[in-house]
C-alpha cells in the first residue's frame, strides 16, 4: 500500500507528534508498505540537519504558542502548493493527516486531496470553546475525513464531545525492543538509589519543581539518592529549583538522542513522570515500561490508564511533592516491589509495541480504502471546490 | 444605479454557494453508501468467523439473511450475535480469525456513522432545506449495536500468558534446584 502521511510540527524539534509519525512511518515500511511523510522542515543544503530517507521537506515553519507549548507550524499559499505537488507525485492509495485541526500543513491536505484521508487526532485539550468555534468553520474540510483515529480515551473524548464524532482508539506506540535491550550508562544506577526525569524541564506542566521538591526532601537521608534528567532546556531553570547543596547531586544531560533516552531509562531505579496535566496519553512512560523501568507517576486520567489503574507503575497525587516524596521512599526501601511493578509493566507494553500498533493503523486504512466510492486513490483535485466548475459544467455536457 | 447588475451577481453567487452544497451532499451520500457495502462485508466476515464456534453458528448464520445493516432486523440479530458471543466468555473470543474480524468491524462500524453523521448533518442543515437538495433520498440510518469489550480479551489473554510463564519459571527453578 502507498501511505502518504502528513506530520504538522517540524522535524527539526523533537516532540510527541514527529516521534509518533517517525515511529509509524518505519513500523509501515517494516511491515511492507511504501510510506512519504512530509513535515514542515529545512532541506539539509539549507541549513537544515539530516532527515530521514522517507521525509519530504515542506520549507520552514514558524514557531506559534498552541496548547501551552511552542509548535512550530507551516500555513500559506506557498506550504498549499507543496502540498499539492507532494500529492500529485506520491499517488497514495490512503492520505493519514495527524492533529488537522491546527491550522497547519496537515489541515491544507485536507483541503486539497480528494480520496481516502484518515485523520489522527493527539491532543486531549478542555478549551472546548476555541474547539466548537473552529469545528463550525472547518466542517466543509472535516467532513472529506474518512475514518478519524484518537490516540486516547481523553482525544476521543474531545472529539466526541467537542467535535460532533467518534473516533478509533489506537494508542500510541512504542518500539519496545530498542528500549528493553538499551545498556545503562556509565555508573548508573549506583548503590544510593537514583531518579530520573526526562523532558522539558522549564515548561511548568511537565511538573519538574514537583520532583525537585520531592527530592530536596528525600536527598537529606539518603545521602547516595542522584537524580538524573534528559530533556531540552536551560539548566539554571533545572538547577534554580534545587537548594544549593544537593545540585551536585543532580545530572544533566541536556538534550539525549533516541539512543541515549534509551539508555537514560535504564540507568534510573525510579523513573518519575510529575505531570501536573495537559497529557493525553503519556508516551514516555511506555518507553519506561519498556525499558524496564520502574515508575513513579501523577496520576493524572492518561498516566492511570497507561498504568493499568496503578498496577503497571506507582501512581501520586497530581502536584503534591510530599506525596512524591513518601512514594518514592517506599519504592527506594523495596526492590522487590519495584522488581515486580518493572516486570507487569513490561508485560503490559507489548501491547504498544510498533508493530502491533501498526497493524491496527493499516486495518483502519483498509476501511478508509473500502468506504471510499469509485477510483480510491488520493489526488490533489477537489470536485468540490468552486473553481473547478466550468470543468464539472464541461464533463456533464459531453 | 446599477441595479440589474448587482442582482445578477448576487444570484450567480446564491447559486455557486448552492451547487456547492449540492456537490457536497452528492459527495457525501456517496461516501455513505460504499461505508455502507463495508460494513456489510465485514460483518460478513465477523459473522463467518463467529460460526466456527458451535453455540453461535445459528445466530451468525441468521444475521447474513436479515437484510442490510441499516436496517432494523439486522441490527437486532447483529445484537442478538454479540449478546451470545459475551456470554461465551473472553477465552472463547480469543480465538484466531474472530478478534481481528471484530477489530476490523469496530472500524468499519465508526467509518460509516462518520459518513452517516457528516451527511445528515448537512442535509438537514437550513439552506439545504431550503433548496430541497437531495429531497429524494431518506436520511441514512446510524448502525447502532451492542459492542463485544475486546480490549478485556486482550487484557485476559495476557494475564493467562503471564500466570503461564510464571509457573514455567517455577517449573525451570524447581527442576534446576533438584539437579
Amino acid at each position: 500500500m502507498r501511505v502518504g502521511i502528513v506530520c504538522p510540527y517540524s522535524f527539526d524539534v523533537p516532540g510527541g507528534v514527529q516521534a509518533h509519525v517517525r515511529d509509524l512511518a518505519e513500523a509501515l515500511i517494516g511491515l511492507g508498505h511504501e510510506v512519504s511523510v512530509l513535515a514542515p522542515a529545512e532541506e539539509p543544503a539549507d541549513g537544515g540537519q539530516e532527515l530521514p530517507p522517507y521525509v519530504v521537506a515542506a520549507g520552514r515553519a514558524v514557531p506559534v504558542p498552541y496548547n501551552g507549548s511552542v509548535a512550530r507550524l507551516a500555513f500559506g499559499p506557498l506550504s498549499l502548493a507543496r502540498v499539492r505537488r507532494w500529492l500529485r507525485d506520491g499517488r497514495f492509495d490512503v492520505l493519514h493527516v495527524h492533529e488537522p485541526i491546527a491550522p497547519s500543513l496537515s489541515l491544507l491536505a485536507c483541503v486539497a486531496a480528494t480520496g481516502p484521508i484518515v485523520a489522527t487526532f493527539h491532543t486531549a485539550t478542555q478549551r472546548s470553546r476555541t474547539l466548537a468555534a473552529v469545528h463550525s468553520a472547518l466542517q466543509p474540510v472535516l467532513e472529506k475525513i474518512t475514518a478519524r483515529i484518537a490516540v486516547s480515551a481523553l482525544a476521543r473524548r474531545v472529539q466526541v464531545e467537542h467535535l460532533d464524532g467518534g473516533a478509533v482508539e489506537i494508542p500510541n506506540g512504542v518500539a519496545v525492543g530498542k528500549f528493553a535491550d538499551a545498556v545503562p550508562l556509565p555508573g548508573w544506577p549506583g548503590e544510593g538509589g537514583a531518579l530520573g526525569f526526562l523532558g522539558r524541564f522549564g515548561e511548568p506542566r511537565k511538573g519538574f519543581t514537583v520532583l525537585a521538591d520531592a527530592f530536596a526532601r528525600l536527598a537529606p537521608d539518603r545521602p547516595g539518592l542522584r537524580l538524573l534528567v534528559a530533556g531540552p532546556g536551560d539548566a539554571d531553570d533545572a538547577l534554580d529549583a534545587l537548594p544549593r547543596a544537593l545540585r551536585p547531586r543532580v545530572t544533566l544531560l541536556g538534550m539525549v538522542s533516541e539512543t541515549d533516552k534509551a539508555r537514560m531509562l535504564r540507568s534510573v531505579d525510579v523513573y518519575v513522570a510529575p505531570n501536573t496535566g495537559g497529557e493525553s496519553f503519556g508516551i514516555i512512560l511506555t518507553e519506561a515500561m519498556a525499558a524496564g523501568a520502574t515508575i513513579a507517576a501523577s496520576d493524572l486520567d492518561a498516566f492511570r490508564r497507561v498504568l493499568d489503574d496503578g498496577r503497571a507503575g506507582a501512581l501520586f497525587p497530581t502536584g503534591q511533592p510530599a506525596a512524591l516524596a513518601h512514594c518514592l521512599g517506599e519504592l527506594l526501601d523495596d526492590p522487590a516491589r519495584r522488581r515486580a511493578l518493572a516486570a507487569v509493566g513490561q508485560s503490559t507494553v507489548a501491547a504498544f509495541d510498533w508493530p502491533v500498533v501498526a497493524a491496527r493503523v493499516v486495518d483502519v486504512y483498509q476501511s478508509a480504502i473500502a468506504a471510499y466510492p469509485s477510483e480510491p486513490t488520493v489526488t490533489d483535485e477537489d470536485e468540490v471546490s468552486t473553481l473547478r466548475l466550468p470543468h464539472y459544467l464541461r464533463e456533464r455536457l459531453r | 444605479m446599477d441595479w440589474p447588475v448587482v442582482i445578477v451577481v448576487a444570484l450567480v453567487f446564491v447559486l455557486l454557494y448552492v451547487w456547492w452544497l449540492a456537490r457536497r451532499i452528492a459527495r457525501l451520500t456517496a461516501r455513505t453508501a460504499a461505508a455502507l457495502d463495508a460494513l456489510a462485508e465485514q460483518l460478513g466476515r465477523r459473522a463467518r468467523a463467529a460460526a466456527a464456534l458451535p453455540a453461535a453458528a445459528d445466530l451468525a448464520t441468521a444475521t447474513l439473511t436479515s437484510g442490510s445493516p441499516d436496517t432494523d432486523a439486522r441490527q437486532g440479530a447483529e445484537n442478538d450475535l454479540v449478546r451470545e458471543l459475551r456470554q461465551l466468555g473472553t477465552a472463547a473470543l480469543d480465538a484466531p480469525g474472530l478478534l481481528a474480524e471484530n477489530r476490523r468491524l469496530v472500524v468499519a462500524r465508526q467509518v460509516y456513522n462518520d459518513a452517516v453523521r457528516d451527511t445528515r448533518s448537512l442535509r438537514s442543515a437550513r439552506i439545504p432545506r431550503i433548496f430541497w437538495l437531495a429531497r429524494r433520498q431518506p436520511l441514512p440510518q446510524y448502525f447502532d449495536v451492542d459492542e463485544l469489550d475486546l480490549d478485556a480479551v486482550e487484557n485476559d489473554r495476557r494475564e493467562r500468558e503471564a500466570v503461564r510463564r510464571a509457573a514455567a519459571e517455577d517449573v525451570g527453578r524447581a527442576t534446576s534446584g533438584q539437579s
